[in-house]
């Protein structure tokens, strides 16, 4: 049905076809793609530069299409770019978007496209085309572009129509986004500040406010301060704005600090009527900005006015979660902060978190641990036998979450909570679900352990269930209480004997659990238990391979056989009570950290529950700094950006260091799809399995307690001083079939969670890929070369080697021999050639299946041989296979493996310019600068160990100096002789981030130094 | 508050068309999304982190709508904007799938940048945005007759130079254009009202609350000012009106963005502009207890765990007066159930397997009166104690019953006040249907195969009824 589109009217003026409704059967957008044999491109090609606007048109719309669905369509961005003045507005908007998306890659053209913007942007007929066009050259991040936004900037800014005046405003944010210093010369930035005072339109005041928000965060906080007037300004706004201004002002307002408890009231009172809105965006961003003025209002013992504020938070926080799942999610997550601030908030709502059987798994977890937050004495009775209902849901894994806030309402409500939890979980037992009953006995296992002796009545109901138990942390809690209570158990000898019979299958968990069980039941009742804790001991001495394992036989052994009175005091001994919250990790770190949580509402931070600061664009850090460096309080800004990271993590690594972090290693695998909720403190599953670990953790302190007593004759206080966590993470380690991320995340200690994990992602990324003989690049596929198939990469090189290495590998895939095989190095902007001598190593027939790896040493030619090509790291290799020649696939040649081994001309290998030099080179090669920042960096070390690394990858080191508190390293390169680039390599106190500032006489290499840069930085 | 970038995936994770707003991410790091979400064993949270990147998504048939940022962003105004974005293409092209995607490019790339700039969400109403986005859009489905409802939008597309953006966008009312004319001028109101109810197969509620929503249709000329009365307890109060009348308590309200949210607050005054057709005006919450309208009893009995039979009993626990409608029961059966037989007392059953349910669809109902289906099927294999314990889904109901509210919200007035002084008038409808209406299933009960059963008891009962 592809019909074409009615035929436009005369050149002057042109008309856009109807919308949809009224328009005849449309052409299908399927037949953009149709190909002919011809060649497409060369078919668009000749459309694009033909007369028939319809056909352009349609060419263009082809291109946008294939440049869609990833087809490189750059190639013809001259014939397309050639079509952007037009009247037709539809085409334009073609174009524009074709633009923006190939200029990088074609810069010298693309600044052609300057003069149609300005024009666009001056025509007066309609404001869609001058809006466009601001809106348009913005998006194009060619520097040379943006020196010339200014001229339309300026006259849009002040354009009579607000839909023009609201694009240039967030223009003026993609112009400082690229280049603050030209914003800054500009004035821009104080003309936001203007039209936030004095422009009439809301949607403008919305994006000026937008827009200095933006400026203000990337410049720490000096674009932008609220005042009395503008915060009058923005409350009366807030009223017209539509609801994404209405987000905008609200949040510049959550930041807006007062100590005056009227001026406070005064918003609240604004503010409040937002929390009936239907965006639940408005009202998340509402309640940040109450909750913050409130707190104001408290200090100030304004009781009345607070109760105003708060009783009118409960009923539109609740229904937010008649939302979509996924806002219901951020609402929960945020609803979880509140309640920990306000824990009356919201309780007599609980019913309105019970789950729905449809939901989704994130949503119902979270209901699941508001739900334990909010039973009270009073509704316990209705919160058991709801979580008694899930527990016998389809789903496994929500069913375990649901036995697990049994548990969790029973430790925190006490004896009465636990007496009907425990009565609960013993009528799931019943069930006999057997996944349900496992769990269930996991529960029981941590309310015996909070309320001893109460409850042994149900335990011949838990053994008559044991043939069910298949888990390892179930068997593991049966046994742990067996033990506990084998005095009281008839059979009890049968039952362990039961479980030696199967010990040698069991998970370690178990053998331990096993035997520290029989060791407790021999020192209770000896008569009965002298088989089994011999027999026993023999088994985890003998028949194990796990040496802790072996080592707890022997020492219970040593210990039974030395002094059973010690072993009694020991192993018997009480152990410490154990409590559970499951907000107690947010409890823990601290009053500071549930203020930025609050203060950040609705945002990433409260979802994940990690301080802001841990959140800080690490990109963005940097050039601050570097903005700022000129005024010389680069010490106050960078004190902060410096400080941040240490600050965000520190308390995931105080809390591991707690008993409830304990669990997060055996949380792990269970985590996987959120790796920042594991350094989240907020989390209910940590305790759980904390709280599980809970069994063996105690015997195992009991063991070190042992380790001083019988091993060193003195009571050895190291050894004691430490019992707790040093046995704790020592189970755990076992315990955790996966040796989880955490433990490792934290001993890297002063980043923030983000960083610790690019650093762990970037083991796999493809850049380190490369240094494997693996990672070469096929650059002729067997297919098109008759059989023959060449891999290359360039190797790094070894300090001897004047010029670049050169990994190949030639296979002859096909049936039949191949001769005549021959390989060059096509035109390349460094000069680089085969060495002569090394050519005549490339075998000249291949044997069918032969492979030939070899490494070509590549030297470099004079200014002839260095021919420009585009993009300037591009290389082909030429292959001949018997009379044929081909052409690979292009490589980009890996900068940092073609440097040459010394910086300095006729110097011997590793030398450097000398300082002094270098900073006179620097003044000279004012030309083609860069600055570069590479952020989530691993951790660098010392400034020693960078110079070291850079030297080694022919980064010659000239320099380093203080520059305030930043390390200041000066490098430069060469290639084949010739100096390339010069280069100031600034160091991130964090030791995680770099700001390079790149200078070259040679014109497009900065930006191969850049990246090259940053994957020598990556390898460290 | 900023996206660096949007990207719509297939439901493999295959890039179907992106859009790079800052230029401060590399846009191949969509490529870890697939890993973290897509190929996740269960349904990962709708904001994952990975790499220094924050992944903020939404699935919506057989795609995913995601956007990339590397800030700490208001994740719940991305969520949202997301969703906005979706129901805009969901306007334009109906129904939303992947195809949908692939034949409208040029028209998703110019709604891309024109909701969101920068990053930034900056205009999502629809209506608006088809006046001056006018690419021909491709919708799956042939579409017959004028679509939905602005016939009396004029539209730009013909304006000499090409559309123009209408004044609304930038407005303080920006969702309703000038210059709307109506041959007849009539606003519609239907008073809605969704039931989510819990019930223990004993009777106890466990959850219930009433969702509202009062939907309007509006055809009106001009800028019309419209002022809606309903009988709202805190007004009476504050105005001293006597509370003969029954009053509802409107705690929860949330309003459309027309209503002027301030004078609500101030005096209770729902005043507005509307937009032009239709939209939900308000919606409320009320968490009062309702007795289930439609009880559903349910008597599960099993023979030697290869047989079992149901008995579901249903009442309509409403005014006498009241009927309702389109009754549709869905009864929960294993999904291995063999052969199941099912005899209602009124209207037709059948057996939905890809529901894995029986559904009874009962024409009409009228209050107090009572009815029963009986079914019974087979399993193909003998079922261990746990499998029938296993708590199978609850029994969900949909019914409709017009003219009546379960809260008792009533209408007292609407007035629409228009510079040209046109009389309006306006139609009011009630009606209370289902939401999430669960009630759980008894549990079994095991039944030797030749004992008299409870159930064969009940039946003859209800059937005698």
């Amino acid at each position: 049905m592809a019909v074409p589109i009615p035929t436009t009217s005369g050149p002057t003026s042109s008309r856009v076809s109807p919308p949809v409704r009224t328009s005849a059967p449309s052409m299908s957008g399927s037949k953009f793609f149709a190909t002919t044999k011809k060649g497409e491109i060369y078919e668009i090609k000749a459309d694009l530069n033909g007369d028939d606007r319809l056909k352009i048109k349609n060419a263009v719309k082809k291109v946008i299409a294939n440049m869609t669905i990833g087809k490189d369509v750059s190639s013809l961005f001259p014939d397309v770019i050639k079509n952007m003045q037009t009247d037709d507005i539809e085409l334009k908007k073609l174009v524009y978007l074709y633009l923006m998306n190939y200029a990088k890659s074609q810069p010298e053209i693309a600044i052609l496209a300057v003069n149609t913007f300005v024009k666009d942007s001056e025509d007066m007929s309609n404001p869609l085309l001058r809006a466009l066009a601001i809106r348009t050259m913005g998006c194009i991040r060619v520097d040379r572009i943006v020196d010339y936004l200014s001229i339309p900037l300026n006259k849009t800014l002040a354009d009579p129509d607000p839909y023009v005046r609201k694009t240039a405003v967030l223009a003026v944010a993609k112009m400082f986004d690229i280049n603050p210093s030209l914003c800054e010369a500009h004035g821009y930035i104080s003309t936001l500040r203007n039209i936030v005072t004095t422009d009439a339109n809301p949607m403008v005041v919305a994006n000026a406010v937008a827009a200095l928000t933006e400026m203000n965060e990337d410049s720490n906080g000096t674009v932008f301060q609220l005042n009395q007037a503008t915060l009058n300004k923005l409350l009366t706004v807030l009223n017209d704005a539509n609801e994404w201004g209405q987000i905008v002002i609200l949040d510049a307002l959550s930041k807006y600090t007062t100590t005056n408890p009227r001026e406070a009231e005064n918003i609240c009172e604004r503010v409040l009527p937002r929390v009936a809105h239907a965006n639940a965006a408005v009202v998340l961003t509402a309640v940040r900005v109450l909750l913050r003025f409130a707190a104001i209002m408290d200090k100030h013992g304004m009781e009345q006015q607070l109760r105003a504020v708060y009783s009118k938070l409960g009923p539109p926080l609740a229904s937010l979660l008649s939302n979509e799942p996924e806002v219901q999610y951020v609402a929960l997550r945020c609803i979880r902060l509140i309640l920990r601030r306000l824990p009356s908030a919201m309780t007599q709502d609980i019913r309105v978190f019970f789950c729905k059987y449809n939901d989704t798994p994130y949503v119902k977890r979270e209901k699941l641990d508001i739900i334990v937050r909010l039973a009270t004495e009073k509704n316990v009775a209705q919160v058991l036998s709801e979580l008694k209902e899930y527990a016998l849901e389809a789903d496994v894994e929500f069913t375990r979450h649901a036995l697990e806030a049994v548990g969790h309402v029973a430790l925190r409500l006490g004896p009465t909570a636990a007496e009907r939890a425990v009565s609960i979980l013993m009528e799931l037992i019943r069930t006999r679900v057997s996944h349900v009953v496992q769990d269930a006995i996991v529960v029981i296992k941590d309310i015996f352990r909070k309320y001893p002796n109460r409850y042994e009545l149900v335990i011949p109901t838990l053994c008559d269930n044991l043939e069910s138990l298949d888990e390892p942390m179930a068997r593991a809690s049966i046994i742990w209480i067996i033990g506990e209570y084998g005095e009281r158990i008839e059979n009890v000898t049968e039952l362990l004997t039961q479980f030696l019979d199967t010990f040698a299958e069991d998970a370690v968990v178990v053998q331990l659990q096993l035997l520290t069980a029989v060791v407790k039941v021999f020192l209770k009742l000896p008569s009965v238990a002298k088989d089994l804790v011999q027999r026993v001991l023999q088994l985890a001495t003998t028949a194990s391979e796990n040496s802790d394992l072996r080592d707890r036989g022997y020492i219970y052994w040593r210990l039974l056989s030395s002094d059973p009175s010690a072993a009694k005091s020991i192993v018997l001994s009480e152990r410490a009570p154990i409590s559970l919250d499951i907000d107690d990790d947010l409890h823990q770190a601290g009053p500071a950290l549930l203020d930025d949580l609050i203060a950040n509402i609705g945002n990433l931070a409260s979802v994940y529950h990690v301080s802001s600061a841990s959140l800080v664009d690490p990109d963005k850090v940097a050039p601050v700094v570097f903005l700022r460096q000129g005024e010389g309080d680069e010490s106050v800004s960078f004190g902060d950006a410096g400080q941040t990271p240490g600050e965000g993590v520190s308390p995931a690594v105080g809390v591991s260091a707690g008993p409830s972090a304990t669990g997060t290693p055996a949380a792990a695998p269970k985590e996987t799809p959120m790796l920042l909720d594991l350094l989240s403190l907020d989390d209910p599953v940590l305790p759980a399995a904390g709280s599980s670990t809970g069994g063996p953790a105690t015997t195992a302190s009991g063991l070190e307690d042992l380790l001083g007593l019988s091993i060193s004759s003195t009571p050895a206080p190291t050894a004691s001083k430490s019992p707790a966590s040093g046995g704790i993470d020592d189970l755990l380690g076992l315990m955790s079939s996966n040796p989880a991320p955490a433990p490792a995340a934290v001993t890297s200690g002063g980043s923030p969670p983000h960083m610790m994990m690019g650093s762990m992602m970037m083991g796999g990324s493809p850049v380190m890929a490369a240094a494997t003989p693996a990672g070469q690049t096929v650059v002729l596929q067997s297919q098109l070369g008759l059989g023959l198939e060449v891999a290359v990469a360039f190797e790094r090189q070894t300090p001897q080697d004047d010029g670049a290495r050169l990994g190949l590998t030639l296979t002859n895939r096909s049936g039949a021999p191949i001769d005549g095989v021959a390989i060059s190095l096509g035109k390349n902007s460094f000069g680089m050639a085969i060495h002569p001598a090394d050519r005549a190593l490339i075998p000249a027939a291949l044997a069918p299946g032969q492979q030939a790896a070899l490494t070509l040493r590549v030297v470099f030619g004079d200014a002839e041989s260095r021919q420009r090509v585009e993009p300037a790291d591009q290389l082909t290799i030429g292959i001949r296979s018997g009379q044929r020649t081909f052409t690979s696939t292009a490589i980009s040649v890996p900068f940092e493996r073609i440097l040459a081994p010394t910086a300095v001309a006729d110097a011997g290998p590793g030398a450097a310019i000398p300082a002094g030099q270098y900073a006179s080179m620097w003044a000279q090669v004012a030309a083609g600068e860069l600055a570069h920042t590479v952020g989530q960096l691993p951790h660098l070390g010392s400034v020693a160990r960078v110079v070291e690394h850079l030297n080694a990858h022919r980064f010659f080191v000239s320099n380093t100096q203080k520059s305030g508190n930043l390390d200041v390293i000066s490098v430069s390169v060469r290639i084949g002789g010739v100096l390339v680039v010069l280069s100031d390599i600034a160091l991130h106190p964090s030791m995680t981030a770099i700001k390079a500032l790149i200078r070259t006489p040679a014109g497009g290499v900065a930006p191969l130094f850049a990246s090259a840069l940053e994957r020598v930085m990556r390898s460290i | 508050m900023v996206l660096s970038a949007v990207f719509i995936l297939d439901i493999k994770g295959k890039v179907l068309i992106s859009r790079n707003y800052r230029g401060d991410i590399n846009m191949s790091a969509i490529d870890n999304f697939v890993p973290l979400v897509v190929d996740a064993e269960d349904e990962p949270p709708p904001v994952v982190a990975s790499d220094g990147l924050h992944f903020i998504y939404i699935k919506h048939n057989d795609l995913y709508l995601v956007g990339i940022t590397r800030k700490n962003t208001n994740a719940a105004a991305q969520l949202v904007y997301l969703h906005k974005f979706r129901a805009i293409l969901e306007d334009y092209f109906r129904t939303l799938r992947e195809e949908s995607i692939r034949d409208n490019f040029v028209l998703i790339y110019e709604l891309l940048d024109e909701t969101m700039d920068f990053g930034h969400p900056q205009f999502t109403e629809p209506s608006i945005l088809k006046e001056y986005i006018t690419q021909e859009s491709n919708a799956l489905d042939i579409i017959t007759g004028a679509v939905g409802l602005g016939s009396g939008i004029p539209s730009q597309a013909s304006t000499p130079g090409g559309p123009r953006p209408p004044q609304a966008v930038t407005n303080a009312v920006s969702w309703r254009p000038e210059g709307i004319r109506h041959r007849k001028n009539e606003v519609y109101l239907d008073v809605v009202e969704s039931i989510n109810l819990l019930a223990n197969p004993d009777g106890t509620v466990l959850r219930s609350e009433i969702i509202g929503a009062i939907k309007m249709r509006v055809q009106l000329s001009g800028m019309p000012e419209l002022r809606l009365g309903l009988n709202d307890k805190v007004l009476f109060e504050s105005t001293g009106r006597s509370t003969k009348a029954k009053a509802v308590e409107l705690e929860d309200v949330k309003f459309h963005q027309c209503v002027r949210l301030s004078r609500f607050d101030t005096d209770r005054t729902i005043s507005f502009i509307p937009p032009d057709g239709e939209f939900d005006l308000m919606t409320y919450r009320l968490n009062t207890p309702v007795r289930p309208l439609i009880w559903v009893e349910s008597i599960v009995e099993t023979y030697s765990g290869t047989r079992v039979a149901y008995l579901i009993k249903l009442t309509g626990q409403f005014r006498r007066r009241s009927t309702a409608n389109s009754i549709e029961v869905a009864i929960p059966v294993p999904d291995d159930a063999d052969t199941p037989k099912f005899r209602p007392a009124v209207g037709s059953a059948r057996y939905a397997p890809e529901r894995g349910a029986i559904i009874w669809t009962i024409k009409l109902l009228p209050g107090g009166r009572e009815t029963a289906l009986r079914c019974s099927f087979g399993l193909p294999s003998v079922r261990r104690a746990e499998d029938i314990a296993k708590r199978p889904r609850p029994i969900g109901v949909k019914f409709e019953i017009p003219y009546f509210t379960t809260s008792g919200l009533q209408v007292r007035y609407l007035k629409v006040v228009e510079r040209s002084g046109y009389q309006a008038l306006p139609w009011v409808r009630y009606i209370t249907k289902n939401g999430d209406y669960d009630i759980r299933m008894a549990e079994a009960v095991a039944v030797a195969a030749n004992s008299e059963s409870a159930l064969n008891n009940a039946a003859a009962f209800a059937e005698g009824n």
